[in-house]
């Protein structure tokens, strides 16, 4: 609840639209129900005149009528307008303000948000929000407003029908869609664990396909995947009834009310305490009040996803950036040495540290092979050096500096890291390169891609290096993203480079054309390159082993 | 790339499902319909009560009886809105079932390599969102239309006996109402999609920058993204508005003649009350039947969303079952559990991007024969190791199994033959222990001293020892992560474990520290002994033990025989290892 009062705060420069929207949704509603009870009294008393053969002032009645079903039409249009355009340009400020908070924390407060799924469930978190107004809050505020209304209505006229009234729309149209929604919440939380475990199944089985084939293990894993789904469906089936019987309640409850008012109405208009064209607006009173309601099973339904999706969003508004900038930060110097002093890392949550009293002197201008089996600390060197993290204990310099002294945006001009598994954004070629380099010339582009073994491949593509890339494009195989993150890298002219695993995915003749090239450009400037393959060639490597204060170098 | 999807499947797809359906679809259907036209049994009974109410001077006893009939009417209103929702739950999880099963089945024909064609990630995202992206048209849309069918017609065949009047402004409004929906339905439907599809790809830039956010602070470019995240965020916002606004121009068009026409009847029946030309009951009961006419037209509307996702789910889904599959198994059986030898025969295999991985290749392998292959990526290695496990079918030539053709012999039987060690061996979510037996009962029959044994033979019985839990350690996705060569000697173990007589090893091209390399070696000399290997090596050592190796390039085998004959020459063989020596390693 703090959640939403957070959000309501963070969009208050719009509350004024939202305010409207609420409003004219709340006529609209008015005006539906002022339609049927005025409609309905309206031909009960031109009955009653007819019989009596007196007349009636029938221009009031038939120009509210009228007035009513202008209002209820151009009101409802009105009000998915005004709500969805207000809601919508909240939410892209929310996502850019989200996104700008995001960027503090990047890359390696986001370590856990690499993966595409969890980039689509930001996205899909932050779209959630929508509801919040759209089919929470609003829908909500009308519904309790136009009940409150119509219940007084009604008891103006026969307090024992209002009382009923508010009964009936108590209990149909708020108690039973709470509790149903509340009953289906567990079933929802088992529907959402048992999807993850069949999406792990599946990922499961196709990565092991070939395993599975030759173990004979097929039909079991098939029959324990459908077993999941079935589960799966079962729970959701819960999740259906228990929506249906809301929904079912709340039609149920608007029909005994009808009831309930001709029985008491019939009493009361015996004993004259009610006209017979006012029972009539009653009546349909009542039955179009019920309307207002009828979105409310689903706004509780929908309201536990809402709140952690709303939950997930402030938790990573929240995240503190690993590394900041320093307040008054020194300038680069002169020499690009790099020495490591007794460092020591340790990932979170993890039992042994990654790196323990690490030394190293890396003269500018020293190419270094770092080489290693996974696991051993290679990719956390390379983090600690463009500072995406910090050591937790000893020091790294740049020409004597420590890094933390250096300003982020200095450093990493300086030293440019290639990660493992760089990412090549839906655009052109030539937009990808110019990322950091954005007046790099075409000729400048061409170079460097030759320098990556990419001329070839780039000059084959349709549109030259204005071929657009990514999920809307053509698609680049691991090997080609990552040598286009080279080429990237080196349009800055960075005086230390730092590839992790550049060879992957490349074949070896293309492995080794690639670091000759990228070495022979990098001459007396630093290179870094970490590998776990058996076969980089450098006159320095360094040997990362486990435990990883073991370092053997030639 | 992925070919543009043949639209032919998706009514072809789409009528197999309805026929899965069908039983509880027409329950669905039914009840639904039903349930519409309880509302004409509800207007009936409820005119006549106020009828008798206000104007025949009817007191609470007088009216129990249709009041009584009312409670009942509604109860059973109730109770076919709950069936026609349950019903339309089991028409769609009919579908997601069948739909779950194919696809399953689909991926296991294909086998791994054909699969690699698309992640992973993608594969498993159209089994589980893309299936269940199919349910809305069975779930809403179907009952939706039933209603849409029955209501109106049925609410204008009572209302015509009646009242002229009434009738004659409700039918007149149908057509206009029908041409309002196809217009602002079936045209915009074209529009619709496109603007969808517009929408997929904005959602898809934001995702974009997100997953690059990483990058760009790397490069100290952020700030240039932040204004890019904003324009595509806003653009979204304005897209997603564009489509609404036309859905809510079609609701407006909607609404706009149901209200008008309930205007209508209500100053219509009114007047003619008051004139003496109609009875209260009668007009009443057209009075309240006019919005149940309109009821289901406006629902449809609401409803169309759901149809165009679930079509265009189904569209994804027709597109992955449109994938090429392997042929279908052989039927003789390889009753044996000797090693086998193997013969190509002028074999050659084009991958479907027409890359040619083997070109008149010919090799015999003979029974227990250990032999080496080596050649540069793309020479043809791994494609000779799909071939043998039936993963890729030669587009010429063929590949014999002890002298009878792969592709007569019984499939699954013949992979149970297969001892596969890829380099990177998959390790499944489940224990130590699982990962090995893959539930396959031990040779022996006393697990205990079968998962001692291939422990120790795998050389991982030092590592596996040292686990919290020993044998019961999860592994695999979300269990401990073992290092690349623990994972190797796990693998190694799943072979030992009952294993096949023909071993596919391809060798890790991965930095292995001494002691892991060698503890890999010796396993697999102990795997090996009475079994026929091809290993697809990497390290200088392994090709030494070789009874034979074999050299490829560009899919043929350019040299055979055993290495310590083809080092001496000065083929290809002998210029591998001279460059290797400079290193030290292969």
């Amino acid at each position: 609840m703090s959640d939403l009062l957070r959000l309501l705060r963070l969009w208050r420069g719009a509350t004024g639209w939202l305010l409207v929207a609420f409003v004219v949704s709340t006529v609209a509603t008015f005006a539906n129900i002022a339609l049927m009870a005025v409609a309905g009294w309206f031909i009960t008393a031109m009955a009653a005149a007819g019989l009596a053969g007196t007349s009636l002032n029938y221009f009031t009645p038939s120009a509210l009528i009228r007035a009513a079903a202008i209002v209820r039409t151009g009101g409802r249009w009105l009000d998915r307008v005004i709500g969805h355009e207000a809601t919508f340009r909240l939410i892209a400020r929310t996502r850019t303000d989200l996104f700008a908070r995001l960027e503090r924390i990047a890359p390696a407060g986001l370590d856990d948000l690499r993966s595409g799924e969890a980039a689509a469930r930001l996205k899909g978190d932050v779209d959630r929000l929508e509801a919040v107004h759209l089919r929470f809050l609003t829908p909500l505020a009308v519904a309790v407003l136009t009940g409150a209304v119509a219940i007084a209505v009604i008891a103006r006229h026969d307090a024992a029908i209002g009382l009923a009234a508010a009964i009936a729309l108590a209990f149909g149209g708020v108690a039973v869609p709470l509790a149903t929604a509340r009953a289906a919440r567990r079933p929802g939380r088992e529907t959402a664990r048992l999807s993850a475990e069949l999406r792990r199944g599946i990922v499961d089985d196709l990565g092991g396909l070939a395993t599975l084939a030759t173990t004979g293990a097929l039909a079991n894993r098939r029959a324990e995947r459908e077993d999941t789904f079935a589960a799966l469906l079962a729970e959701e089936e819960r999740v259906a009834v228990h929506a249906a019987t809301g929904q079912a309640a709340l039609g149920l409850s608007g029909d005994l009310l009808t009831i309930a008012v001709v029985a008491l109405g019939a009493a009361s208009l015996s004993a004259g305490a009610l006209a017979g064209p006012d029972l009539t607006l009653v009546l349909l009173l009542g039955q179009a009040s019920f309307e207002a309601f009828a979105p409310i099973p689903a706004a509780f339904a929908g309201a536990a996803a809402m709140f952690a999706s709303l939950r997930r969003v402030f938790a990573l508004w929240d995240r503190e950036p690993p590394v900041v900038d320093p307040p008054s930060p020194r300038p680069l110097p002169e020499r690009f040495d790099l020495s490591f002093e007794r460092v020591s890392f340790t990932h979170a949550g993890a039992p042994r540290p990654t790196l323990r009293d690490f030394d190293l002197e890396l003269p500018e201008g020293r190419h270094l092979v770092v080489v290693g089996s996974s696991g051993v600390g290679k990719s956390t060197l390379v983090d600690l050096l463009s500072r995406a993290r910090d050591p937790d204990a000893g020091r790294i310099r740049l020409g004597g500096v420590p890094l933390p002294e250096l300003s982020l945006e200095d450093l990493r001009s300086a030293i440019v890291v290639v990660p493992q598994n760089p990412h090549v954004f839906s655009a052109t070629i030539a937009a990808n390169l110019r990322l950091a380099a954005p007046a790099a010339s075409d000729r400048d582009l061409w170079e460097v891609l030759a320098t990556v073994a990419l001329e070839e491949t780039v000059a084959r593509m349709p549109d030259g290096l204005l071929t657009f890339t990514g999920a809307e494009g053509v698609t680049l195989s691991g090997g080609e993203a990552r040598r286009l993150a080279v080429a990237r890298a080196l349009l800055l002219h960075p005086r230390v480079l730092v590839l992790d695993e550049p060879t992957e995915g490349l074949d070896d003749d293309t492995a080794h054309r690639l670091l000759a090239a990228v070495a022979a450009r990098m001459a007396a400037r630093t290179l870094v390159i970490v590998s776990h393959r058996i076969d980089v060639r450098s006159p320095h490597r360094l040997e990362l082993m486990q435990p990883s204060d073991v370092v053997r170098t030639r | 790339m992925t070919e543009t999807p043949a639209r032919s499947d998706v009514p072809e797809l789409l009528r197999s499902l309805r026929r899965v359906a069908r039983p509880a679809t027409v329950g669905a259907v039914t009840a639904a319909a039903f349930h519409g036209l309880l509302a004409v049994a509800v207007a009936h009974l409820l005119a006549g009560a106020v009828d008798a109410v206000v104007f025949r001077g009817a007191d609470v006893a007088a009216v129990a009886a249709p009041l009584l009939l009312l409670a009942g009417v509604a109860l059973l209103r109730a109770g076919a809105a709950m069936a026609s929702d349950r019903f339309a739950f089991a028409a769609g999880a009919a579908v997601r079932r069948d739909l779950f099963a194919h696809l399953f089945d689909h991926a296991v024909a294909a086998g791994p390599v054909r699969l690699a064609t698309r992640p992973t990630g993608e594969r498993a995202a159209v089994m589980i969102e893309a299936v269940a992206g199919a349910e809305p048209y069975w779930r809403q849309w179907l009952p939706s239309a039933a209603r849409v069918t029955v209501v109106p017609l049925a609410v204008l065949a009572v209302v015509a006996p009646v009242d002229r009047l009434g009738f004659a402004i409700l039918a007149a409004s149908l057509p206009l109402l029908v041409w309002a929906m196809i217009l602002v339905g079936k045209g915009a439907e074209v529009a619709h999609r496109r603007q969808w599809a517009s929408l997929a790809r904005l959602g898809g830039d934001l995702l974009d920058q997100i997953r690059g956010l990483g990058d760009l602070a790397r490069l100290g470019a952020s700030g240039r993204a932040l204004a890019s995240v904003h324009a595509a965020a806003v653009a979204f916002g304005r897209e997603t508005m564009a489509v609404l606004r036309l859905a809510f121009l079609s609701a407006l068009v909607l609404e706009f003649f149901a209200t008008v026409s309930i205007a209508a009847i209500a100053l219509a029946v009114g007047f003619r009350l008051m004139w003496g030309e109609l009875d209260f009951a009668t007009g009443f009961f057209v009075l309240l039947l006019a919005p149940e006419f309109y009821a289901p037209l406006r629902d449809l509307g609401v409803r169309r969303h759901a149809r165009i996702e679930s079509l265009t789910a189904l569209g994804s889904i027709a597109e992955m079952l449109a994938e090429p599959v392997g042929a279908p198994s052989g039927t003789r059986r390889r009753n044996t559990e000797a090693p086998p030898a193997l013969r190509f025969e002028g074999v050659r295999v084009v991958h479907a991007d027409g890359r040619v991985a083997l070109d008149h290749l010919d090799l015999e392998v003979a029974a227990g024969e250990h032999v080496a292959i080596v050649g540069a990526s793309g020479a043809g290695k791994s494609t000779l190791f799909a071939l043998v496990a039936g993963f890729v079918e030669p587009n010429h030539g063929r590949v014999l199994v002890d002298g009878v053709p792969l592709d007569e012999l019984d499939r699954d039987l013949w992979l149970r033959n297969l001892v596969h060690l890829p380099q990177t061996p998959h390790l499944f979510e489940g224990t130590i222990a699982d990962n090995v037996a893959m539930g396959r009962p031990p040779i022996g029959g006393d697990a205990e001293v079968a998962f001692a044994a291939v422990l120790r033979d795998a050389g991982a019985d030092a590592f596996v020892g040292r686990l919290p839990e020993g044998r019961d350690t999860p592994v695999g996705e979300r269990g401990v992560g073992l290092s690349g060569g623990e994972a190797q000697r796990l693998a190694l173990a799943r072979a030992f474990w009952t294993a096949g007589s023909l071993v596919l090893f391809d060798e890790p091209t991965s930095h292995l520290d001494a002691e892991t390399e060698r503890l890999v070696g010796e396993a697999i000399a102990r795997l090996g002994v009475g079994r026929t290997v091809l290993t697809i090596a990497h390290r200088l050592a392994t090709v030494a033990t070789a009874d034979r190796v074999v050299v490829l390039d560009r899919g043929r085998v350019v040299e055979a025989g055993r290495p310590a004959d083809l080092a001496a020459t000065d083929g290809h063989w002998a210029r591998m290892l001279a460059t290797a020596g400079e290193e030290g390693r292969a």
